[in-house]
This record gives C-alpha cells, sequence and structure tokens, in this order.
C-alpha cells in the first residue's frame, strides 16, 4: 500500500472542500446570518490537517487498482464526515449522527433527510446542504484531477468514483477529461438557474434547488419541497433537467464533438427515455382514479417518474397515496436509476441492459448450446470479465440491500412496517431520498435511531461509490503486507 | 500534441512511455484487449480495441486531429496500409516500421508513392548501434553526432585507472586532454560535473570528443583496444544478419550461428561474405569448438534475453573480449548490469534516435533543427542541434548566454572542427551544437533562462 500517495491525495480533497466550505460561509455573509463559526471551525480544521500534507511526497508510479479503490473510499468517508461540521457545531442540527446522516445523504447525492422543519435553519446552512449534492454528483476526486496534472495511476481513481460499468475517457488526457465533465456540469446548472429564475423562482431558490438537481440529489429548501411552488413551469423545467442529469454526460459530449445522431442513437439513452415514457404513461393511466383529469395525473406522473429514475428525489405528489400498481412501477425504477456515466444513482440503465442481454445469450444458449453469441452495447463487444462484474455487482448489491433492511427493521415507530424499512434501504443504496410509508416523500428518516442512521449512511456511500471501494476499504487483505 | 500508436508490442510500449513524458495526447491502437487494458491503467492515455487499418476504430481517435500517426504491429504490410489509410482521413505525419530488408532497396519510392513521411526499422538500428561500439570496444556505449564525427563514448572507470580520485580539472591538466566531460553516473544517480567535480571508482564518465582525441583519451588511461577486427555473432534474426551485412561490408570478419538449418542457408545466400554456422549457440562445446574467444567480439542476439544472458555470462568467463548482449525485456535491464554484463543494448535506444528526433524537429522553432537524440537514460538526453539563420543570440560567449543549470554544452561542431567549449566561446549559424540536459529541450533557444 503506499500510504503516501493515499494521505496526499486526502489532503488535497480536504483542502478543496474547506474551499466549498467557504463558498456556503459568503452566502451566510450575503444574508447576515450568525452562521460564520460553524464554517470558520471546520475550515480551520480541514487547512490545518490538509496543507502540510498535500505537499507530502509520493511515488506516484505506485498507485494501483488497490490504492485507488482505497483512496475514493477514504476520501468520500472523511469528506461526509467534515460535511457534517457546519450543521452540527452551530447547533443547526444539534445530534451528530443526525448530522452525519444529513451531510451523506448531501455528498452521495441521496436527499434522504432528517430535518423536521426545514425552513427553520439559515440559508447558508440550506445553501451547503444542497451544495453537497453538486460536489458529490460529478465527485471531488474528479474534481481534483481537472485541476492537477495527473499522476500515471490515477485511471484508477478515476474509474473508482465514475459510476457506471465502464468507464472510459473522452480524450486523451485525464485532466481534460475531468475538465470537459465539468465544464457540461457547470454550463448545465447554469442553464437551469437561469431557466428557473425565467419561471419565475427567486435567485437564492433556484441556485439551490439547481444544485440539488444537478447532482440529482434531492434537498429542497421548503418542508413541502417543489410543490411549494405550485407552478407547471417550474414543474416542467425540473423535470426536463432532472432527466438531463440523469443521461451519461457521454451523450453531451458527442453532441458537443457535433456527432447528434450518434449521441441520440446511444443504446443506454433510448432505453432510458423508452422505459421512462412507458413509466410516466402507465402511471398517468392508473392515477386516473386518482386526480380525475389526465392532464393532471400527467403532471404529477411525469415529475415523480423521472424524480425517481434520475434518483433525484423532488416531489410535488405523496406517492403513498397511488394505487399499487403505480407504486410497484416507482419501485422498479428506483432499481434502475440513471444511466452510467450520469450524476445519478441505482443499479444503472446499462448494467440493467448487460443483465439483459447476457441472460438473454444463456437461455438461447440453453436450446442450441453450439451457437456462439457475441453480446454487443453500443455496438461494441461487451468482455466476459465487465458481464460477470455486473453479475457479481448485482449480486452484492442484492445483499446489502437486504442485510441493511434486516439491520434497520429494529427500529419500530409509527408506521414503520415492511415496506418502510425496505423502501428506506432501496432508496439509500440507490442514491434516490423518499421511500414508502413511514420514509415517503412527506415523512423523513428522523424516527430511525442512530445505530439505523449509521448503517443507513454507510449503505449511501456504499450505493454512491457502486459497492466495491468500501468492501475493499474493510478488507484486511488490502492492508496486509506491503 | 496528438499522437496515435498502432501495435502495442515493447517498441509500442517505450514509445508510449516516451510520449507520455513529454506530455503529448497518447492513444493506441491495439486488437489485444488486455495490452490496452493494462496500458491504459498504467498512464495517461486513451485506449481503443480494434485494428488500425479499420476506418471505424481510426475516426473513434480523431485521426483527423492527429500530429503523428506511427503503426508499430509486427507486420510490415499492415504498417503501410495503416499509414496510408490515416493519412488518406487527415493525419499529419505518418510513421511506420518496416523491418524486411526486401522492402529498402527501394523505400525512397515507396515513402513518396505512400506519402508515408517516415519509415523505422529498430533491428537496424540496434544493428547501427552495434556497429558503433565495436569501433571503441573499450566504450560501454558509443553515439555519433555529426554524421559520425564527434563521439560520445561512455567509459566505466575500475579500480586501476589512474584518473580514480582525482578532480576533472587535475584529470584534463595532467593528461592534456582535449575532451569533454559530458556526464558521470554513480549508483544510479547521472550528475553533470563541474571542474572540481571528483571522479570515483566505478563511477561511468561520459566524454565528448572527435574519433582521435577519443583513441588519445583511452591509450592515455591504458584502456585502449583496437577496433574489433573479427565478430562472433549469436543467433540468426533480424537484427544479426543487419550487423553481419554492415560489419561485413566494413572488412570485419564476421561468423554467425544460427541453430535453425533453413534460416542458416537463407543467411548464407544472402551474407556472401559471412562465415554461417549452424549449431546450438547454448551447448557451450559447439562455441569451444567454433574458437569464440579468439573472436575480438562476441555478440549475443537471440530471440530470448535469458539465453543471452546466460551466454554472455559463460563468454565472460572463457574469454577477456568485448561482449555485447542484446535484452528486450525492460526489467532483465537492472539486473543484466547488476550481474556485469557491461554493454547492453535495448530497444529503447533503437527508436528514441529515429522517432523522437523526428518528432521534435517537427515541434521546434525553426531557429534550430534537431540533428540526432539519444536518451541517455531516462531523464537524461543528449541532443545535436544546427544553428539556422534565425537564431539570434550568435555572437555572444557562452558564460553570458545564461544557460540553464542542467544544461551542458558538450561541443560545437563548425567548419569540420570539434571546438571545446569554453566561457569566452561564441555560437555561429551554421554551427552544429551538441547539448546534454536533463530535461526534455525542444529547440536550442529553450537551453537559456
Amino acid at each position: 500500500m503506499n500510504y503516501k500517495a493515499v494521505i496526499n491525495v486526502l489532503a488535497k480533497t480536504m483542502i478543496i472542500e474547506a474551499f466549498f466550505m467557504f463558498l456556503s460561509m459568503c452566502v451566510g455573509f450575503y444574508y447576515g446570518e450568525q452562521t460564520f463559526i460553524s464554517f470558520l471551525i471546520p475550515i480551520a480544521i480541514l487547512l490545518a490537517i490538509g496543507v502540510p500534507f498535500a505537499f507530502l511526497k509520493y511515488n506516484s508510479n505506485n498507485i494501483r487498482a488497490k490504492e485507488g479503490f482505497v483512496i475514493v473510499a477514504l476520501v468520500w468517508i472523511i469528506l461526509s464526515l467534515f460535511a457534517s461540521f457546519p450543521f452540527f457545531i452551530g447547533g443547526h442540527i444539534p445530534n451528530f449522527f443526525n448530522a452525519f446522516f444529513e451531510a451523506t445523504s448531501g455528498l452521495t447525492t441521496t436527499g434522504a433527510t432528517i430535518l423536521n422543519d426545514i425552513e427553520a435553519l439559515p440559508k447558508s446552512i440550506l445553501f451547503w446542504r444542497s451544495f453537497t449534492h453538486w460536489i458529490g454528483g460529478m465527485g471531488v476526486l474528479v474534481f481534483i484531477l481537472a485541476l492537477i496534472p495527473s499522476d500515471n495511476g490515477a485511471m484508477h481513481i478515476f474509474k473508482a468514483e465514475s459510476p457506471g460499468p465502464s468507464v472510459g475517457k473522452f480524450v486523451s488526457k485525464l485532466k481534460h477529461t475531468a475538465r470537459i465533465l465539468y465544464s457540461i456540469y457547470i454550463a448545465l446548472t447554469i442553464l437551469e438557474i437561469i431557466a428557473l429564475l425565467i419561471a419565475g423562482m427567486g435567485l437564492y431558490d433556484s441556485v439551490v434547488h439547481s444544485l440539488a438537481t444537478a447532482g440529482t440529489g434531492g434537498f429542497s429548501v421548503k418542508q413541502a419541497g417543489i410543490s411549494y411552488y405550485n407552478s407547471v413551469a417550474i414543474e416542467v423545467i425540473i423535470t426536463l433537467f432532472m432527466f438531463i442529469f440523469g443521461v451519461n454526460f457521454n451523450v453531451f459530449y458527442l453532441i458537443l464533438c457535433g456527432q447528434v445522431v450518434k449521441a441520440i442513437k446511444s443504446e443506454e439513452f433510448i432505453t432510458y427515455l423508452i422505459v421512462l415514457l412507458f413509466a410516466i404513461i402507465a402511471i398517468a393511466i392508473n392515477l386516473l382514479s386518482v386526480y380525475n383529469d389526465f392532464w393532471t395525473a400527467l403532471r404529477y406522473s411525469s415529475f415523480q417518474v423521472v424524480s425517481i429514475s434520475s434518483t433525484t428525489g423532488f416531489a410535488t405528489a405523496d406517492f403513498n397515496t397511488w394505487p399499487v400498481f403505480s407504486q410497484i412501477i416507482i419501485i422498479f425504477l428506483m432499481i434502475m436509476g440513471a444511466c452510467g456515466g450520469s450524476t445519478g444513482g441505482g443499479v444503472k440503465v446499462s448494467r440493467m441492459l448487460i443483465l439483459g442481454k447476457s441472460s438473454y445469450a444463456n437461455f438461447k444458449n440453453l436450446t442450441s448450446p453450439r451457437q456462439v453469441l457475441t453480446i454487443r452495447l453500443e455496438n461494441e463487444k461487451l468482455s466476459n470479465e465487465i458481464v460477470n462484474n455486473v453479475k457479481n455487482y448485482i449480486i452484492f448489491w442484492a445483499v446489502i440491500l437486504f442485510i441493511v433492511t434486516l439491520m434497520i427493521s429494529i427500529d419500530s415507530f409509527y408506521g414503520a412496517d415492511f415496506f418502510t424499512h425496505f423502501s428506506a434501504s432501496l432508496t439509500c443504496i440507490g442514491n434516490v431520498g423518499p421511500g414508502f410509508n413511514g420514509v415517503g416523500p412527506m415523512s423523513n428518516f428522523a424516527n430511525y435511531s442512530w445505530f439505523s442512521k449509521l448503517i443507513l449512511s454507510f449503505e449511501m456511500l456504499i450505493g454512491r461509490l457502486e459497492i466495491f471501494p468500501m468492501f475493499i476499504l474493510f478488507s484486511p487483505r488490502v492492508w496486509k503486507g506491503k | 500534441m496528438n499522437i496515435i500508436i498502432v501495435g502495442i508490442g515493447k517498441i509500442g510500449e517505450t514509445l508510449v512511455q516516451d510520449f507520455v513524458k513529454e506530455n503529448c495526447n497518447v492513444t493506441i491502437i491495439d486488437t489485444n484487449e488486455n495490452i490496452v487494458n493494462s496500458l491504459v491503467n498504467k498512464y495517461d492515455i486513451k485506449g481503443v480495441i480494434g485494428s488500425g487499418c479499420e476506418r471505424e476504430v481510426l475516426e473513434n481517435c480523431e485521426v483527423s486531429n492527429a500530429d503523428f500517426f506511427i503503426a508499430s504491429t509486427s507486420h510490415d504490410e499492415l504498417n503501410i496500409l495503416c499509414c496510408v489509410l490515416a493519412k488518406n482521413l487527415g493525419a499529419k505525419n505518418t510513421i511506420a516500421r518496416v523491418r524486411a530488408p526486401e522492402y529498402y532497396s527501394e523505400i525512397d519510392n515507396l515513402k513518396e508513392t505512400l506519402k508515408l513521411d517516415l519509415v523505422f526499422n529498430p533491428e537496424l538500428e540496434i544493428a547501427e548501434e552495434i556497429q558503433k561500439i565495436l569501433k571503441f570496444p573499450s566504450a560501454v556505449m558509443v553515439e555519433t553526432f555529426a554524421k559520425g564525427k564527434i563521439i560520445l563514448a561512455e567509459y566505466n572507470v575500475t579500480k586501476n585507472n589512474p584518473i580514480v580520485n582525482s578532480s576533472i580539472m587535475e584529470i584534463i591538466k595532467k593528461f592534456k586532454l582535449k575532451v569533454l566531460f559530458a556526464l558521470v553516473k554513480r549508483g544510479g544517480k547521472t550528475f553533470i560535473p563541474k571542474g572540481d567535480f571528483v571522479i570515483e571508482e566505478e563511477d561511468n564518465i561520459f566524454i565528448i570528443a572527435p574519433e582521435k582525441e577519443i583513441a588519445n583519451f583511452t591509450k592515455k588511461l591504458n584502456i585502449y583496444k583496437q577496433k574489433a577486427r573479427s565478430v562472433f555473432i549469436i543467433g540468426g534474426g533480424k537484427v544479426a544478419y543487419y550487423l553481419a551485412d554492415i560489419l561485413s561490408k566494413d572488412e570485419v570478419s564476421v561468423k554467425l550461428i544460427e541453430k535453425n538449418a533453413q534460416r542458416c542457408e537463407i543467411l548464407s545466400e544472402e551474407l556472401p561474405n559471412v562465415t554461417i554456422l549452424q549449431g546450438d549457440a547454448t551447448d557451450h562445446n559447439v562455441l569451444e569448438e567454433e574458437d569464440v574467444s579468439l573472436s575480438d567480439a562476441i555478440v549475443s542476439l537471440m530471440g530470448v534475453d535469458e539465453e543471452n544472458i546466460v551466454l554472455s555470462l559463460f563468454a565472460r568467463s572463457i574469454c577477456n573480449n568485448k561482449i555485447i548482449t542484446r535484452i528486450d525485456k525492460p526489467a532483465l535491464l537492472d539486473i543484466a548490469e547488476k550481474i556485469g554484463l557491461d554493454t547492453v543494448l535495448s530497444p529503447r535506444i533503437a527508436i528514441s534516435n529515429h522517432i523522437l528526433k523526428y518528432v521534435r524537429g517537427k515541434l521546434g522553432d525553426h531557429t534550430s533543427m534537431v540533428k540526432s537524440l539519444y536518451k541517455i537514460d531516462e531523464e537524461i538526453e543528449a541532443l545535436e542541434f544546427s544553428i539556422n539563420e534565425t537564431f539570434t543570440k550568435t555572437n555572444i560567449p557562452i558564460k553570458d548566454l545564461h544557460i540553464k543549470e542542467e544544461v551542458l554544452i558538450g561541443g560545437i561542431f563548425r567548419n569540420n572542427e570539434f571546438i571545446l567549449p569554453k566561457g569566452d566561446t561564441c555560437l555561429s549559424i551554421g554551427d552544429r551544437v551538441i547539448i546534454v540536459a536533463k530535461e526534455q529541450i525542444l529547440e536550442l533557444s529553450k537551453i537559456f533562462n
């Protein structure tokens, strides 16, 4: 294990986090709030630890896959820990486990909250809360890779942090790839802010909601969420951008390069679009019994479907009151999640596609054993390695889902049934946000015990980092030997 | 700068390594998925799996933006085909690896018709490299500048050498030398020495001087050996063929031993002035029977690195001649040096000469032209520039030029004469300037602060 490299990268991320906190502190200054100390203390700690170690010299030839996983897992745990300090220190969220849950939920772009009265918090704290979505969405290590010249092993870090079954580069240099990603990310965020401003949302609200949409997080600054505004225009804009941030960024890069046809022909994109359209229409028809009028049904159906499948988790309606058929579709969308290479969570559309294709190929081989089959995605042959990784991933994913469901089901509170616990676990591993019944879109996670909150926090990290980095961090094999 | 490399073997990987170090945008293409993946993880490059002569694959790599397209697969014809296709799709410069001797008779014609900007032949380069060393058998490594008139030679300082424990200034005065001490390698580190630098035992020193002065230098240090008059080549591959061909044309008597009888017949037909032996060189009896120890030099060029190492060790145990060993695997290079094989040749040498020189030449500001380039190790390069009319810093004494710390002017070649640079020497238009530097120098104007 190349400890020096791990420590160096950790120190660099701490400096970056201090910078992001500083921006939130400035928001506090602007609104004349008393949140100065809540930010200053964590910033001071981050810089005090980060700056000296950022100059640590290390052997850059020795960053291998193992170091990549460990760096990413450690960075995210430490980042979440420090992100909770502004909530905790000023007494805005007095309980440490609540603050940690909130911070992890922010960074992993889950959007599950323990707050009962959101509007009571200062604006700067709420800004930080939504800003963590934006930081976590594209990934803080990708941000660092965009700034500094990359070492030889940096690809391992990039791979471990970016979601999706196979992570590639747009251009030869990692630094340039990371810059392209962040440029698209920032441009789309600004576009959304402008669109929301035009639709009549205030500046602060549009910025905060845009940050939350860009990271596909789902923290709102209103207790009632997006339904507070009761505006079709705002809902349409947010729906559109939730969809956009759920798409593989590769598609936007291709469009930027002028290859629009190739971009739109992307198999993953088309599948994502078809599944969403099907879900929206099916639920809208199913909801006719609730809302009477088809257009109202379509309005609520489309917002909820896109919000859940992009794993954002904004809500304009309480799907707890919807018919079971709609609820089952929503459960499926929670599992599937967004496209690989987007800021969204879930299992990812591309993994679903790979799994489906390989299962179909295996099925074909049952009847004609001699047939040689090639599994293709986006017109390229999928190696056995990738297919096996996907199958492995799904198994690990399901096991964690059920173990966490089991562990948190010890808690009992009003409305806590099987569906509550299961959907809480599912929503956390998929980084979605709302669940069903006791943790539905109009409720929150405050009722869970500190132990369950800790478990769920780690489940969110496992979900965001796609399982393996966290497992490798805690596997003794990695730490033994030199 | 965008570079596409097709075919990732040993040469390909060395190229990737060099270009990544030069901060280029490198894309590699190979049909072998494992090789591509392992290199993409190791270096900051993009990898594409596929054939380099497929239009789709090339477009995927944005071949139209490529400044250099290098085809280095094991098939000459494929390399040429890839280059032709890449050129048609907009690649600026195409470079093909062509190894078969039969293609070289019409190579200029071939280059012109197929619009190839450069063809390179690692095997021929290695053979030429060996020939240089055989001219100065007491040197570990020899490079030449100014069309072979100036020499950079590496010598190992042994215990009995009279220069041990004296400073460079003293050595030059004592022996009245007209040579330049360019570099000293000590324990894995390389220094650009000043006048008060003290030479120690087991140092490797690099000397720049014309041929005559080098001979003079070795005579005074009692390590003079005459140019090799007879050479024993072990192995009959492409390098061996080229080497035997070059040497026999240079009136050196060459014996070549090869196991494969069919190959022997071809060699014997192609190389009438070379004694071709058929036999297994790894059998020690065969070597002793053929009186290997009577040759001035022994060159091991078999396909397996480990066999070459063992053979060289055996040869050293029975005679005291110059021994040259070819080693392809980078991992074995260090080991070979540690166990005391003095002259070891790796493919790095073969490519850096040609391709890097070509690429740098295209990049420079055209006030100077790169004429030769040698990578001495990972960090240090020796380069030769020719100064054009547009160069501005002429007629200023070197001591006033503010040359960078890690750069040394190793020699100036003017009007067919070698000038040992001193503080009051000036550069002038038309000079060939030899530079030794610890960083990558694109053009001569970059060596000043």
